[in-house]
């Protein structure tokens, strides 16, 4: 009936209905009119003073500090200075197209495997192997490139190396934990509880400052462990922990139907597990998975506090230049967007990938 | 018969033949690996320890630190232990969670109330904070503010004032001061005021009795204003206000840049969450009860204060002690912005000591023990906050 009316739809007639649907949220009451339109006005400036910052009186050439001191707006001639710094920190500057290229294969590599839904054999090949191209493209001994010491792997490159390669490597090991936990033989149980507890307890930079002074002493003395790469096994102990406990959400979620059934057909366990139980664990632990694949690749930023330059310390250290000190806003502001764009990108995929598995899901019940 | 079974049983097949079996050789099998690898790990240490000269020892602890911190709330110096300077950081650890878990928490109740306003614009801008917090890694967040504050703010002898009672400047926020003096009672015209007082406290005593407030409530309000009032009036606890004089302000108390920023930084990161946590809970109430609530009389206050929140908190709790703890162990990153916590002063004694093994290991479970005794406080609240078998 509603369907049949709304279904000519004509000019004046949408006009019409858009009206009413404005008045109804912007101007309800006559109080709340006169916020809305008060706010609005506010809100407004506000909107135009950031224009203003950002465009209109903004610095748009690149120039000397000079320049910055002319215009009342941004300073972008900061950026046009500071982009290798920002992006790459002190990566050499002969080799700048290595980790543009390593991180542009990696992104194409992550876009494409979204977009096939993540099958999972093409999946753990592309990621070794996009891995294994990141790490040969930085490193340069592979290629028969000049070596580029671990050391000076900033910005991006770690962004990438720490935040993209420590959640996937912490994929499958938070499975084997969750699996341990909810139907292990007990002392595995145990130990799994165990590990998942005491790792969530504790701040993530204890486990960074583990990673970096004590794990070096626990692992043999003979050879020599960059920072980068503890980093990366630190990282990567800490996110299994918590992805451990949403596929253990999921696990539980799967009904107990679903086990018997799969018994009954004969599959031997990892079978089992593989093909019925996993799937549709992990499927509805998705939006659980998000939150902590967010936080942990927000999280990566505080490697920066046991001395590796991640975006976010390469940032500071642009505008800690003394003559670009006021320029510090412009700095976080482009960082902020890139993490604003990254997580948003990641949150979209989420909703995706959940409208995806939403049909066996609705199946199994 | 006999000698044919005992022939195959030996053979690893017929060993494992059971489920039982399997489980039993599976746990035998991570238990020696895992034994092993802790025994190889601690070998690896020993060594080390020892190539260094060095052996694992906590009697450290109790040498003379030499290094002096930006702020503590117990007296000390740089002469004091290591082990006071660990404490000066737990205790500022605490003290930055408390007064973050306050704010996130009014943040968290107020965006909550902002949602569920008729302005639209308002729900907008909620909508905008949370989505941006939760996009942001806190660390800019906090380096944001840092960085704003230490640009913009004004010099101590230009400070932002606020009604001449608080002041804002790059040194930090000046507030007010509660200070313990010697009352004295023997003046008659203080006397008089102070029974005045109680006789209008107690007269409100027995207003609230028809008030619907919790019986505890209803105790503790007059029995607070009743010890508050009677305090100020006798003079045994004054207001200090902070005054600029020569290069600093002297009285009242003195917040650091790092605390102020830190505060701010991981209120409104956790408020943003808080603010979903708070939702869930909301939502988790039938419409049904707050009808029930206006059907029988009930004001706006009553009904979200007793009807409503009750049982909204009985959902909040468990996840709020989830956020909680995040906070506490989210305070660990006021090493960016060289704050005195745990964590910072763990990293300055074992970059004085080179003893990271004992540090990190006093400092994780001086984090474990408190996330537990935090949850396990917490979990005593929500057992008494459900509902009881009776009333259910």
């Amino acid at each position: 009936m509603t369907q049949l009316e709304c279904l000519p739809t004509r000019m004046p007639r949408q006009f019409g209905q858009w009206w009413a649907g404005l008045r109804q949220q912007y101007f309800p009451t006559r109080g709340a009119t006169l916020i809305n339109l008060l706010l609005g006005v506010l809100s407004l400036a506000g909107l135009g003073a950031a224009l203003d910052w950002g465009i209109f009186s903004a610095a748009w050439l690149p120039g000397g500090p000079e320049i910055c001191a002319a215009h009342s707006g941004a300073c972008w001639a900061f950026l046009w200075e500071k982009w290798q710094v920002i992006l790459l920190g002190a990566f050499p500057r002969n080799a700048m197209w290595r980790p543009l290229l390593g991180v542009g294969v990696v992104v194409i590599v992550l876009v494409t495997l979204a977009r096939l839904r993540w099958p999972a054999r093409t999946s753990i090949v592309m990621l070794a192997v996009a891995f294994a191209g990141l790490f040969a493209l930085l490193d340069g001994r592979p290629l028969g490139l000049e070596q580029v010491e671990m050391v000076r792997w900033h910005g991006i490159a770690v962004v990438t190396f720490l935040g993209v390669f420590s959640l996937f490597a912490a994929f499958p090991v938070g499975i084997l934990l969750a699996l341990m936990r909810v139907d292990g033989p007990p002392l595995l149980s145990w130990l799994a509880t165990g590990y998942v507890e005491v790792v969530r307890a504790v701040p993530l930079v204890t486990v960074l400052f583990f990673g970096v002074f004590v794990l070096p002493l626990l692992l043999p003395p003979s050879l020599k462990y960059p920072p980068l790469l503890v980093t990366l096994l630190a990282l990567i102990l800490f996110n299994a922990a918590y992805f451990a406990e949403d596929i253990r959400g999921g696990l539980q979620a799967v009904p107990r139907g679903q086990y018997q059934a799969a018994e009954s057909l004969g599959l031997g366990y990892l079978a089992r597990i593989r093909c019925i139980i996993l799937p549709q664990a992990i499927s509805v632990a998705i939006p659980a998975l998000t939150n902590t694949i967010i936080g942990a690749f927000k999280d990566t930023s505080l490697v920066a506090m046991v001395g590796i330059f991640d975006l976010l310390a390469t940032t500071r250290m642009a505008f800690s230049d003394p003559v670009w000190q006021r320029q510090a806003p412009e700095g976080l502001v482009i960082v902020g967007l890139l993490y604003l764009g990254a997580c948003w990108a990641i949150a979209r995929h989420s909703r995706t990938m959940e409208r995806h598995v939403a049909g066996w899901l609705g199946n199994g019940r | 018969m006999k000698a044919q079974i005992s022939g195959p049983t030996l053979s690893p097949r017929r060993l494992l033949a059971t489920r039982n079996a399997r489980r039993i050789a599976l746990q035998a099998l991570v238990l020696s690996g895992l034994v092993l690898l802790a025994f190889l790990l601690l070998r690896n240490l020993l060594q080390n320890l020892h190539a260094a000269g060095m052996a694992v020892d906590f009697s450290f602890l109790l040498n003379e630190s030499g290094f002096d911190v930006n702020e503590s709330l117990i007296p000390y110096s740089s002469k004091d232990t290591y082990l006071a300077a660990l404490t000066v950081g737990l205790l500022n650890t605490l003290h930055l969670t408390v007064v973050c878990v306050i704010c996130a928490s009014a943040i968290g109740l107020a965006i909550e109330w902002i949602r569920h306003s008729e302005i639209k614009l308002l729900r907008l801008y909620c909508r905008l904070y949370i989505d941006s917090m939760r996009n942001l890694p806190k660390l800019l967040i906090l380096l944001a503010i840092y960085v704003l504050l230490v640009m913009d703010l004004p010099v101590a002898r230009n400070a932002l004032s606020f009604f001449d009672v608080a002041y804002l400047s790059n040194r930090g926020l000046n507030l007010p001061a509660l200070t313990l003096h010697k009352p004295h009672i023997d003046d008659p015209a203080l006397a008089t005021s102070a029974a005045l007082y109680s006789g209008a406290v107690l007269f409100f005593w027995f207003l609230l009795r028809h008030c619907l407030v919790s019986r505890f409530l209803r105790l503790a309000l007059p029995v607070c204003l009743l010890v508050a009032g009677l305090a100020f009036i006798t003079g045994m606890i004054r207001v200090d206000l902070p005054r600029f004089s020569g290069f600093n302000f002297r009285g009242g108390s003195a917040i650091s840049l790092q605390f102020f920023s830190l505060a701010v930084a991981l209120s409104l990161y956790h408020g943003a969450q808080i603010a979903e946590v708070v939702r869930a809970g909301f939502k988790a109430v039938p419409n049904g009860q707050d009808e029930a609530g206006r059907a029988l009389g009930l004001g706006r206050l009553q009904i979200f204060w007793l009807v409503v929140l009750p049982q909204a908190l009985r959902v909040m709790i468990p996840p709020l002690t989830n956020q909680y703890l995040n906070l506490l162990k989210n305070t660990s990153i006021g090493l960016a912005v060289g704050y005195s916590d745990l964590v910072s002063v763990m990293n300055t004694s074992i970059n004085q000591t080179f003893r990271p093994v004992e540090l990190m290991l006093v400092t994780m479970s001086v984090y474990l023990v408190v996330g537990i005794l935090a949850s396990a406080c917490l979990n005593v609240f929500n057992r008494r906050m459900q509902l009881k078998g009776g009333q259910g």
